[in-house]
């Protein structure tokens, strides 16, 4: 009973304890500011020392608590001192180097940290140095999906194609579970020449399994015109995955190209699978309307077509929206 | 005589074990759960960093005469503090106007979209679509099957690879679907979440979240709050060390689509649907020798209204264990077998022997003690000194996992709150449990009355 009771307590004092101490406290950021400030703001007569501010950085950002309350200071000495905060990043970047393998032999949570860390203050594109790249991507080992999400956001901010296109690899080949929409939105942000990434991902991705595929043609779909010839042959080809194919007839809808208009109005007109029929309704409802196929589909006796097809003359801009909200999913 | 009286000695014994047993696992409840409680806040801090909102998800809202509820509810739903996420709610062949309630509230339109039947279930006799705050709603109207029958459809329907179920009349807090995920993205193993159940009676809610907890002057609600606090909170959080959860509360839960449905789906003709899943997915996983977690998480928040009537409470504890029964009924190959691990020698025979058996072994204690008073053989003055000490240890178990409570949710407590509680976990401990056994006993006797019927309880 008194155990009890002393488990009572210890829970009350939790409570207590943990309303000041589930987010680094102003006192522990401004002391960071401080060390930072004086790191980089140069004084007359006074000269940072280099070497004792990155022994003192390896020392005490090894625990990620203070990662935490120092990526907050290094947050304001971003918004503040631009310029000063691009110097820091570079003058410490095998600080950063270090601390990434000294992570990397830490639990999940901590090495997810420590990639989050590094996807907010990445070093500058160009600069990146090969060894954090692969270090970051030996996270993958063991890892869950934060992990593996926050690595790739890490390597996305970074700038380095060859670090996505690993991770994505060994997600690949370790058949790790990771949504395309998981790995679009990291991919999204590629802070890099997103054309160089999308034509390697996209040579690359015929090995990979139909979830990355997808999440490939999603990517490019956000930014590139330029793949219109280049996917014409998935979108006829019958033997690729309905998710593949119907991720290609959304990229149709974004970059309107009116040579499939044919080939998506026969996806309507002789149904094979579901998912394509309503992603190529939705995308043809978005296209300039042409008198002649106009005509053709309503002229037929079309079963299949959704409600507003064959009744309405307004866009089914429901399905399509829905389309887009909701993609599909390939898991 | 004599044989009576060595009877009643060996009917003693078990008891005196039996209750040590329970007061060892309550205790450990409550120790793991301060524990588990601790670890989590010393992870919170980087958590915090690490929230993700894009995995996407359905939420399958199965429905029957929720006229009053369903329109609230889906807009409960519409304030999610989550990225990607659509909503399905399945009429069972709802007999008031449930659906055109949503398709008038919500502007649906109707749609012929196929859907593969992927689990069985009854028909689908309409389908309507629309996007309200950005988030696409489906309305399925289907042919009455009950709600197991209902979950499959929206399950076949959903279009993500993880999907939550929730009863109609349930009420999430706005980052409810960010932290019921959360144990997702820390392990590739999970294959469903449990999320936290709480008395909507109980909690006020600002702006989608819960601010603040207190105790209804309705007893019973009280007590029915203090209630789940022991049970859910601390027996679950217990079990979940070791992978040994055997319920997901319906009310509120996430599952991986894909595992669901290779095992088969929820059961039709079962009043305990969601025990029943957990056990089909414990067997499933076992016998493929699959690496898998079912996890509970008790950050992620459903408010649920409690019975206000004692008759509405009696319907829906009698549905609760003849669920109970049903379930482990057809699982029964899971007791005592050595490829179920913790799963069979521990929570099996926990939920045998202090659930469904329950009722028959508090009544026949009873019984016993009244015997051995009728004889002469009791020894009231240490008896009553015995029951006293097992319900101040019982209140004390209650208001530690109701501290917990607390703790997780930050809320605050008053002095008044916490002397309310302390009377209530008695009241609960020493009186409340006894009667809630008389209904679960008359459940047994009850079987076989409307036992695969959508549940209902009168609507605030």
């Amino acid at each position: 009973m008194i155990s009890c009771i002393a488990l009572m307590l210890f829970n009350f004092a939790m409570i207590h304890y943990s309303k000041s101490k589930n987010t680094p406290s102003t006192s522990e950021i401004n002391k960071w500011k401080l060390v930072l400030y004086r790191q980089v703001i140069k004084s007359p007569g006074v000269q940072p020392n280099q070497l004792k501010h990155a022994k003192f950085l390896l020392r005490k950002l090894s625990k990620p608590e203070n990662l935490v309350a120092y990526a907050q200071a290094l947050q304001c000495l971003k918004s503040e001192f631009p310029e000063a905060y691009s110097d820091y990043i570079q003058k410490e970047h095998t600080v950063f180097q270090r601390l990434a393998y000294m992570y990397s032999k830490k639990p999940r949570i901590e090495r997810t940290c420590y990639a989050d860390f590094i996807g907010t203050f990445p070093l500058v594109a160009g600069d990146t140095p090969g060894q954090l790249v692969d270090t970051l991507i030996s996270y993958i080992d063991d890892s869950n999906i934060h992990c593996r999400t926050k690595v790739l956001g890490a390597l996305c901010s970074i700038g380095s194609v060859h670090g996505v296109a690993n991770v994505l690899q060994l997600i690949h080949d370790r058949g790790l579970f990771m949504h395309h929409q998981l790995l679009t939105n990291e991919l999204s942000n590629f802070s890099g020449d997103k054309e160089i990434l999308g034509e390697y991902l996209w040579r690359e991705s015929r090995q990979w399994n139909d979830n990355i595929t997808v999440s490939v043609i999603q990517f490019i779909t956000r930014f590139s015109s330029r793949y219109r010839d280049t996917f014409l042959p998935v979108l006829q080809d019958s033997s690729a995955s309905p998710e593949v194919r119907s991720a290609v007839i959304r990229y149709y809808g974004e970059h309107m190209y009116e040579p499939v208009r044919l080939i998506l109005t026969e996806f309507i007109t002789n149904p094979t699978d579901s998912s394509l029929t309503a992603a190529a309704e939705s995308v043809l409802a978005l296209y300039p309307a042409s008198a002649p196929e106009s005509s053709v589909i309503q002229e037929q006796e079309l079963p299949e077509l959704n409600w507003y097809m064959q009744h309405n003359t307004r866009p089914p801009f429901l399905s399509w929206a829905i389309n887009k909200l909701v993609g599909n999913s390939a898991v | 005589m004599d044989f009576l009286r060595e009877a009643l000695y060996y009917v003693s014994i078990f008891f005196i074990l039996y209750l040590i047993v329970f007061a060892t696992f309550s205790f450990f409840a409550v120790l793991i759960g301060a524990y588990r409680l601790y670890v989590s806040n010393r992870m919170l801090k980087f958590r915090n960093k690490l929230d993700h909102d894009d995995l996407p998800i359905s939420i399958v809202l199965p429905a029957y005469d929720e006229a009053v509820t369903i329109v609230d509810s889906v807009h409960s739903l519409l304030d999610q503090d989550y990225q990607l996420y659509e909503i399905i709610v399945v009429d069972d062949g709802s007999e008031d106007d449930t659906t055109q309630i949503l398709i008038d509230a919500f502007d649906m339109k109707p749609t012929d979209r196929s859907i593969s039947h992927e689990l069985a279930c009854q028909p689908e006799e309409a389908i309507y679509e629309t996007i309200a705050n950005g988030v696409p709603i489906t309305l399925i109207r289907k042919k009455n099957g009950g709600k197991g029958d209902a979950l499959n459809m929206g399950i076949n329907a959903s279009r993500y690879p993880y999907f939550v179920c929730m009863d109609a009349d349930s009420k999430l807090q706005k980052d409810s679907l960010k932290e019921i995920v959360e144990p997702v993205f820390e392990d590739d193993a999970v294959i469903a979440v449990g999320g936290m159940i709480l008395l909507s009676q109980c909690v006020q809610m600002e702006d989608g979240k819960a601010v603040n907890y207190r105790l209804p002057s309705n007893l019973l609600v009280s007590l029915q709050a203090v209630e789940y606090n022991r049970s859910f909170l601390a027996s679950r959080m217990l079990m979940d060390t070791f992978n040994g959860n055997l319920i997901i509360s319906g009310a509120f839960g996430l599952f991986k689509k894909a595992t669901v449905i290779a095992a088969g789906g929820y059961s039709s003709d079962n009043l305990g649907e969601d025990m029943e899943l957990v056990l089909k997915l414990h067997g499933y996983c076992r016998n493929n020798d699959m690496n898998y977690q079912m996890r509970y998480q008790p950050s992620a928040l459903c408010m649920t209204q409690a019975p206000t009537s004692l008759r509405d409470l009696a319907s829906q504890r009698r549905r609760w264990h003849i669920g109970l029964f049903q379930s482990m009924l057809v699982h029964r190959r899971i007791m005592l077998n050595a490829k179920f691990g913790l799963v069979s020698f521990f929570s099996y025979l926990y939920y045998l022997m202090y659930e469904l058996l329950a009722p028959v072994i508090e009544l026949f204690g009873i019984l016993t003690i009244m015997l051995a008073l009728y004889i002469d053989v009791l020894n009231v003055g240490y008896m009553i000194l015995f029951l006293t000490i097992y319900a101040i240890y019982g209140a004390i178990i209650s208001l530690s996992a109701f501290s917990q409570q607390m703790y997780i949710q930050k809320f605050q407590i008053s002095l008044w709150d916490m002397l309310k509680t302390l009377f209530l976990c008695v009241v609960e401990f020493g009186l409340f449990r006894y009667v809630l056994v008389i209904v679960r006993f008359a459940a047994f006797l009850r079987y076989g009355k409307n036992k695969t019927t959508w549940g209902k309880i009168k609507r605030v």
